[in-house]
């Protein structure tokens, strides 16, 4: 049996195929077990990058962390430090604050326009969640569509699989979660784990 | 739209640098604390696609890292492991990520992605926020490097045991069988990937009964080559939530054991049975003594769409055990054959990645790959 390519399965779960592709490929999938597997877990893959997509810029320069990383395994931790200190020009705040501004305000109104109300609706759910775990006080290890997570008082760390990698997750009463995932590609197995101390 | 996000993007970077420029609040870094005597070297570090979101009255940061690093030492590299932690974040939890199944020659780079996801509130205190430290390096030969403070050794060696085992495994069928008996077995492999998997959630610091709650008992497989056996053991059960283990086991070989693991399935009402986690214990057990190993924690328990699935009965078997001397033991594929267990157990990552060369690049090129790695 031929089996279509990988590039074609996720074409496929997109419905990008057109109509006689997605036709081809669609009967193929619902009789292969080796294909309906791995467009689930596509799909999965999709369902999670929509949840991850989008969000509105904020405070972080991510050129000067790329930097003060670099300084700080060059350098030391202290120089790493120094290349963080913001390199603030005075002269440039004026014309700085009013185009910083200006780009804030088209952001959010751009974004706003281009994720729609229910895109915001969905943003602001899980502070409700983490409010809900603060309450509890519980430390908890969970695994996601993301990826697997610790969260206590609503505060979260969270660690994510590279894009399209099927997660198996086992817990450790000892206080981890594992996740194992495989790069099919390069055939790299990666492991994650999160603990509570 | 592809054009978009990326003039989107290039906008948010622009708008953040400039907001950062006008903040006194620029504390917010990523360590990376690499010993300088250290098997590995850092090429270059490059974050591209971070990013931060508001999300109502916290903050949402995707921290996506690409590390490339060289192989400063003399021996192969089978496996890495690097350890994240954010105190400010989460204080008292940490992740780590270990990349398995390497064979990086002495001079030779590869690359380590860590994407993180850290929520925080707007408001904070100074300081680092992430702080990545290279936990461990696991050699061909099996020798280790590192301060080991997550037990990477051990992580990385059972791992690298298994693969190996895996590959004994495939190698002896076609050696056996032929190329069809091979074929025929990587067949059967890939239908049990497909079976559903269980996902779980730990919960520690709550020790409240829940309401209806009811002790169930483990049921065990023993393994006629386990130094360790299963003696009795329980936990209480209310739905899809087991909370605490307790587990009685028994040390029968000569040698003491400092970490033991014992796998834990759960069954459904609808007759499903599935891997829920692990019940481990690192105290030091002698030979012939016997151990109590009781834990606290809370494990819930739902299907992949997020339902729950309630336990009806519980199974344990031994499945890693570490003596004192650094050896570790894990079962035999032979012990792994019983039929539940195939149903259950998801297959191992070597299996997994053996059957998807036979996928993408067919029989004969899973024969090469089983030719090459047995002549190592």
């Amino acid at each position: 049996m031929t089996h279509p390519s990988r590039e074609q399965l996720a074409l496929f779960v997109g419905r990008d195929l057109g109509w006689w592709g997605n036709r081809t490929v669609g009967r193929h999938v619902a009789a292969c077990k080796d294909c309906g597997p791995e467009v689930r877990a596509l799909e999965r893959a999709r369902a999670a990058a929509r949840v991850e997509a989008g969000g509105i810029p904020s405070e972080v320069n991510w050129d000067r962390l790329a930097a003060e990383m670099k300084a700080n395994i060059r350098l030391g931790v202290a120089a790493g430090e120094c290349v963080s200190l913001p390199q603030v020009n005075p002269l440039a705040h004026s014309w700085r604050a009013t185009v910083a501004l200006a780009t804030v305000v088209l952001v959010v109104v751009g974004g706003w326009w281009w994720r729609g109300p229910g895109e915001s609706q969905r943003a602001a759910a899980p502070r409700v969640s983490h409010d809900q775990e603060a309450v509890r006080q519980e430390v908890i290890l969970k695994a996601t569509l993301g990826g697997i997570g610790v969260e206590r008082g609503g505060l979260a760390l969270a660690i994510a699989p590279e894009k399209g990698q099927e997660r198996i997750a086992t817990a450790s009463t000892l206080g981890s979660l594992r996740a194992r995932y495989l790069d099919e590609n390069t055939g790299q197995v990666t492991i994650h784990h999160v603990y509570v101390e | 739209m592809f054009m978009w996000n990326r003039i989107g993007f290039g906008v948010f970077v622009a708008t953040a640098a400039l907001a950062q420029a006008q903040s006194p609040e620029s504390q917010s870094s990523i360590k990376v604390n690499l010993p300088p005597d250290a098997p590995v070297s850092l090429l270059s570090a490059d974050m591209g696609e971070s990013r931060a979101a508001e999300r109502g009255g916290a903050l949402v940061l995707h921290l996506n890292t690409a590390l490339v690093l060289r192989n400063s030492g003399s021996r192969r590299i089978r496996g890495i492991t690097w350890m994240v932690q954010s105190q400010e974040v989460t204080p008292g939890g940490r992740a780590s990520v270990t990349k398995a199944s390497l064979d990086v020659a002495p001079g030779e780079t590869f690359p380590v992605r860590v994407d993180l996801r850290l929520l925080r509130p707007l408001t904070r205190a100074g300081g680092s926020m992430v702080e990545m430290s290279l936990d461990g390096v696991l050699f061909d030969d099996l020798t280790f490097y590192g301060p080991n403070r997550l037990d990477s050794r051990r992580v990385m060696l059972a791992f690298e045991m298994e693969a190996q085992r895996e590959r004994r495994h495939f190698f002896h069928v076609y050696q056996s069988q032929g190329a069809e008996g091979l074929r025929r077995e990587v067949i059967a492999s890939i239908d049990r990937q497909g079976a559903p998997r269980l996902d779980v959630q730990l919960a520690r610091g709550r020790a409240t009964a829940a309401s209806g709650e009811r002790e169930v008992q483990f049921a065990f497989l023993r393994f006629p080559e386990a130094p360790v056996e299963p003696v009795s053991g329980m936990a209480f059960v209310s739905g899809a939530e087991a909370r605490a283990p307790r587990v009685e086991v028994s040390n029968r070989s000569s040698r003491p054991v400092r970490y033991l693991e014992l796998s834990w399935l759960v069954k459904d009402g609808r007759g499903h049975e599935f891997l829920a986690g692990t019940v481990p214990s690192k105290a030091i057990l002698a030979p012939g003594q016997k151990l109590e190993v009781l834990e606290q924690s809370s494990l819930r328990f739902q299907d992949s769409k997020g339902a729950p699935v309630p336990v009806e009965s519980m199974t344990g078997f031994v499945s890693q055990v570490e003596f004192s001397d650094g050896a570790v033991w894990i079962p035999n594929r032979g012990s792994l054959t019983d039929a539940r267990l195939q149903r259950a157990l998801a297959p191992s990552a070597e299996e997994q990645r053996l059957t998807s060369v036979y996928r993408k690049k067919g029989l004969n090129a899973l024969v090469d790959e089983l030719k090459r790695l047995s002549a190592r």
